[in-house]
């Protein structure tokens, strides 16, 4: 985008999270007026909602950059960030890798009760050590399994509650 | 103080080894018929609450009369809702038994959060713990009886701050109170408690003129409260000095009704009772022994926890006249 | 106020049964491991623990439970600085600048900060402890709604101060947290934003969820990294590093005296306890500095704030639970309950009747205190060999450990749903510079303030003079705007010193 002698890009990853957080703010305070309108239901959540969505309105205008013509071209790539830093120097290969831990994590996740905590923590292991960067097929099979067992049986050692597992 | 008896510690090791390792062993090897493996006690709260060291504590006399070891599982959440749930996902061989407040947290999850069971889907072996509403007013109060809280709410219902958890058998019984009086429900100034310690708190305090709360859970702070009224027919045993909601009606000359505040204890799925009458039996059998074992009876005194037995039909038949009057007085669950 | 009879009398009881102090070790061993285990509270612990205390004496009973709570307030600090994993809330500001001075290959220091200042504000705790335990019945009891309200207002304050870069991104990441924060069942009994999820009635699990935001979104960017720390040379575990850290504590004493005062006093607090005292702690550490902007990046001064505050916050609960009777949360019900095993009933007359009990309580404390500090630093060189280990293997194991972790919180999937819901909502909020941590607090406030608020309103009747019948409350909001005030104007002096300094 262009205007006037200075070009401007749009940040759509970070529209994405300011939409996000609009969209799950007002849907929670169009679920809370559902529920009720009395006072002791809206009192710090309708202001509090307001607000949010004021907020968001004011950061938009900082979503849309001004590109730098002089520096120009992207900045070495960084993946280490430190907490509140902002990070806009991912390569889309690094990206991509990152997507793809966070698809098994999720996939992890669902699969917990269905196959059983053990098989989806051996699964989840050896593919995450597998996308981290461990190419030796060794250490793929061997590593997993190890930890696995450990974690299992140390948490059903430690919880009082029932875990659902197939091979413990 | 001192006088303690010296135990080494080479004894309590033997015996703690005794209780976890060597018993469950020896236990079954004694065993013969049914239960053949482990039972799991569902427990709908966190470790540390009421029903988790009720539990915790009967438990061991519980696996000496079935001859098998028990373990709990805590599935709190949602007001019970989900270890109820998660209960009767169970398969209905008797493996399961459930510790838990069932009134009035079963009664409250089907009719205020559309829980999806029902009260029949329960059958109770024993409901040992029952508790009522207290109406206790702090230590330094100027509040004389009930009845001047009720004539000073007639008068103007502002008057005085009510603290009372919403959506609970305590505020049903506020409720009814104050409808059996005259009182204007709407108007009145509620002060609302997401749980029956923070009421109690409150009323210890001086923060709220009357707090509604459970009777029991008063009495490590008797010397900071003033109870007013225990909401029952009769005086109870706990508070022998304060006046019944019985007394009230006929000093107000309407008739106060009232709901058992809680009732806690031991329960089973119907399903499973349908299923296996003979287990059934067996589990019956075994907690009737348990409860009225001098040991257990002693050692559940001693953590103030409760061990009358009532047996299966009396307490089937409570905790369902416990439902049917949250059921008929809904409407004034639902305003809360 | 102190009964010098009874104090006599407690040394007496403590020195009657020598063996009873066999078993401080395996309490404060048992306290680290389940504490450092994300996920896993004391709680757990001590309920599996306590009908095995049954065939025990009453003191070693109680020496047991309490060296395993003592244990486990230390425990939760290990994974917080080693993997940005608070397992409690109580230790969600110890993340902050722990966690940055980890990946500086300064472990060590920060886990010898943390050991010492834990130890020192526990220690400190119990002596307050000592001299006001009588009266602080009363003055808990008196700490009403609007009271609280005082107090969450106050720790949200400090929103601003994790705002970071952007202010405006900060205060919304927080706002968006305190919304989160009152999702489901209200204190009136609302249900609301639970999408017909059961779980969701009692809120959004925040431990889960705050491990998601805190760890997990973290964890996901060190897909391509070798090391949790780059520099290889820097790796060692290293004891005299670890002393180092000790003697780097003493180095502020002013930020761990205050964090000890302030955890006493709020942890007393019946059910907020030692989650606000490490932020406020923290908040005022930071904004009282000279160089605000070197928090968050590993200044030793914010572990030193957060850990001295959160581990004195334990006393404070400790001393509620003896002088009312009224557990502050699951740890204290259960030792309550262990008490009643043995005929002992807790509230106001306990403390009347059992003075020697209660400071044989006291002194046991001060006494594992101390024992903690060689217990916790065998643990801290044991668990700092996490460094050591290449992140292709670390990644997805403590990915995995946090997933067990918060399905043992209640031993429902309500918790993974949650730690990877909330780990990819942090991920994209980090991405953009949202400071997560203010969602974190947000989280944690959120139900606080909207219950106080609101019980404020209902016990007021809407009135807003009821402030001035309020003395204590008045008094709360006089502290918070003097001392603003005067560390704003304490800063404002120092700096035209150094602009006339500059100029001459």
């Amino acid at each position: 985008m262009r205007i006037g002698n200075n070009r401007y890009t749009v940040d759509w990853g970070h529209l994405l999270v300011v939409t996000v957080i609009a969209v799950i703010s007002a849907a929670y305070l169009r679920d809370t007026l559902a529920t009720s309108t009395h006072v002791n239901n809206i009192l710090f959540v309708l202001p509090a909602v307001i607000v949010a969505l004021l907020l968001c309105l004011a950061i938009l205008p900082q979503i849309v950059r001004r590109v730098d013509p002089v520096k120009g071209a992207r900045e070495k790539t960084r993946l280490d960030v430190k907490p509140g830093e902002q990070v806009t120097t991912q390569s889309w290969t690094e990206l991509g890798w990152i997507a793809l831990l966070i698809v098994c994590f999720g996939t992890y996740v669902y699969l917990l009760d269905r196959i059983g905590f053990d098989v989806a923590s051996w699964l989840f292991i050896t593919l995450g050590l597998f996308i981290c960067g461990e190419r030796r097929p060794l250490p793929l099979m061997i590593y997993p399994p190890i930890a696995t067992t450990l974690i299992v049986v140390g948490f059903n050692a430690l919880i009082p509650y029932p875990m659902y597992t197939l091979i413990f | 103080m001192t006088n303690y008896s010296r135990r080494t510690v080479l004894k309590f090791a033997a015996a703690g080894a005794a209780s976890t390792v060597l018993t469950p062993t020896m236990l079954m090897a004694q065993g013969n018929g049914w239960p053949e493996r482990p039972l799991n006690m569902v427990v709908p709260f966190a470790t540390g609450g009421y029903n988790d060291r009720l539990a915790r504590a009967f438990i061991p006399f519980l696996q000496e009369e079935l001859g098998q070891p028990l373990s709990v599982a805590n599935r709190p959440g949602a007001g019970t809702q989900l270890g109820n749930t998660y209960f009767l996902q169970q398969p209905n061989d008797g493996y399961t038994l459930k510790c838990n407040s069932v009134a009035p947290y079963i009664p409250l999850t089907i009719l205020l959060q559309d829980a999806p069971y029902s009260a029949e889907d329960f059958q109770m072996i024993n409901l040992p713990s029952r508790d009522f509403t207290l109406a206790a007013a702090p230590g330094d109060t100027d509040l004389e009886s009930m009845e001047e809280v009720i004539s000073r709410l007639r008068q103007d219902p502002r008057s005085l701050s009510l603290g009372v958890q919403p959506a609970s058998a305590d505020y049903l019984n506020l409720m009814l109170m104050l409808d059996a009086a005259g009182i204007d429900s709407s108007e009145i100034r509620l002060v609302t408690y997401d749980g029956g310690g923070p009421a109690r708190n409150a009323a210890a305090g001086g923060h709220v003129d009357v707090a509604f709360v459970g009777g029991e859970g008063f009495l490590p702070l008797i010397d900071r409260i003033k109870p007013l009224m225990a909401f029952s027919d009769n005086r109870v045993d706990v508070y022998p000095d304060t006046m019944s909601s019985g007394e009230l009606s006929e000093s107000i000359g309407e008739e106060v009704e009232s709901v058992e505040g809680s009732q806690r204890g031991w329960v089973v799925s119907k399903a499973f009772v349908d299923e296996h009458p003979d287990r059934y039996e067996i589990l019956v059998d075994a907690i009737e022994r348990a409860t009225k074992n001098p040991e257990c009876i002693e050692a559940l005194e001693e953590q103030q926890l409760a061990t009358t037995w009532y047996g299966p039909e009396q307490s089937q038949e409570d905790y369902l006249a416990n439902f049917e009057s949250l059921e008929r007085h809904i409407d004034l669950l639902r305003e809360s | 106020m102190i009964d010098l009879v009874a104090s006599s009398a407690a040394l007496q009881l403590l020195a009657s049964s020598p063996d009873a102090w066999l078993w401080v070790i395996p309490g404060l061993m048992i306290g680290l491991v389940f504490g450092a285990m994300p996920g896993i509270s004391i709680t757990m612990a001590m309920a599996i623990f306590l009908p095995a205390t049954l065939y025990m004496d009453f003191l070693p009973a109680i020496i047991f439970l309490t060296s395993m709570y003592t244990g486990a307030g230390f425990g939760g600090s290990v994974p917080a600085i080693l993997m940005n994993i608070p397992g409690t809330s109580s230790a969600v500001a110890t993340t902050f600048d722990g966690y940055p001075m980890a990946r500086d290959g300064r472990h060590n220091e920060a886990m010898g900060v943390a050991l010492t200042s834990s130890v020192f504000g526990m220690l400190l705790s119990y002596s307050v402890l000592f001299l006001v335990i009588s009266p602080l019945a009363d003055i808990v009891l008196g700490i009403g709604p609007l009271e609280m309200l005082v107090i969450a207002l106050w720790g949200i304050l400090l929103l601003g101060s994790l705002a970071g870069k952007h202010m405006t991104r900060g205060i919304l990441a927080g706002i968006f947290g305190l919304i989160l924060g009152t999702v489901g069942m209200n204190t009136a009994g609302y249900m609301r934003g639970t999408m017909g999820v059961p779980w969701l009635l009692d809120g959004i699990p925040v431990v889960p969820a705050m491990m998601g935001l805190l760890a997990a979104s973290q964890l996901f960017n060190l897909v391509n990294s070798n090391f949790l720390v780059e520099d290889e040379s820097k790796r060692g575990i290293n004891a005299g590093k670890i002393f180092y850290g000790f003697r780097l504590a003493f180095k502020h004493p002013i930020v761990i005296l205050r964090g000890s005062f302030i955890g006493v006093f709020i942890g007393a607090i019946p059910g907020v306890g030692s989650s606000i005292s490490n932020l406020l702690s923290y908040a005022y550490t930071k904004r009282g500095d000279d160089n605000p902007e070197t928090f968050g990046e590993g200044n030793p001064k914010g572990v030193v704030a957060a850990e001295s505050a959160n581990s004195s916050s334990e006393g404070g609960a400790m001393a509620t639970m003896l002088a009312l009777g009224i557990p502050g949360g699951g740890a204290t019900a259960i030792l309550l309950a262990a008490f009643a095993m043995h005929n002992i009933v807790g509230g106001p007359s306990f403390i009347a009747n059992n003075q020697e009990i209660v400071y044989a309580i006291l002194f046991s404390n001060f006494a594992q205190g101390i024992l903690l500090l060689g217990v916790g630093l065998g643990f801290v060189f044991v668990a700092s060999s996490v460094v050591r280990v290449p992140l292709r293997y670390l990644v997805p194991t403590v990915l995995s450990v946090a997933c067990f972790g918060a399905y043992a919180v209640d031993g429902s999937m309500a918790g993974p749903i949650t730690l990877f819901v909330f780990s990819v909502i942090g991920w994209m909020m980090a991405r953009y510079g949202y400071p997560v941590a203010a969602v974190v607090v947000g989280l944690l406030l959120g139900g606080l303030v909207e219950t106080q608020l609101l019980r404020s309103n209902q016990v007021s009747g809407g009135d807003f003079t009821y402030l001035f019948d309020r003395p204590a409350a008045m008094a709360i909001i006089g502290v918070i705007v003097f001392s603003m005030a005067f560390t704003a104007w304490a800063k404002r002096r120092r700096k035209r010193r150094e602009l006339t300094a500059a100029s001459r």
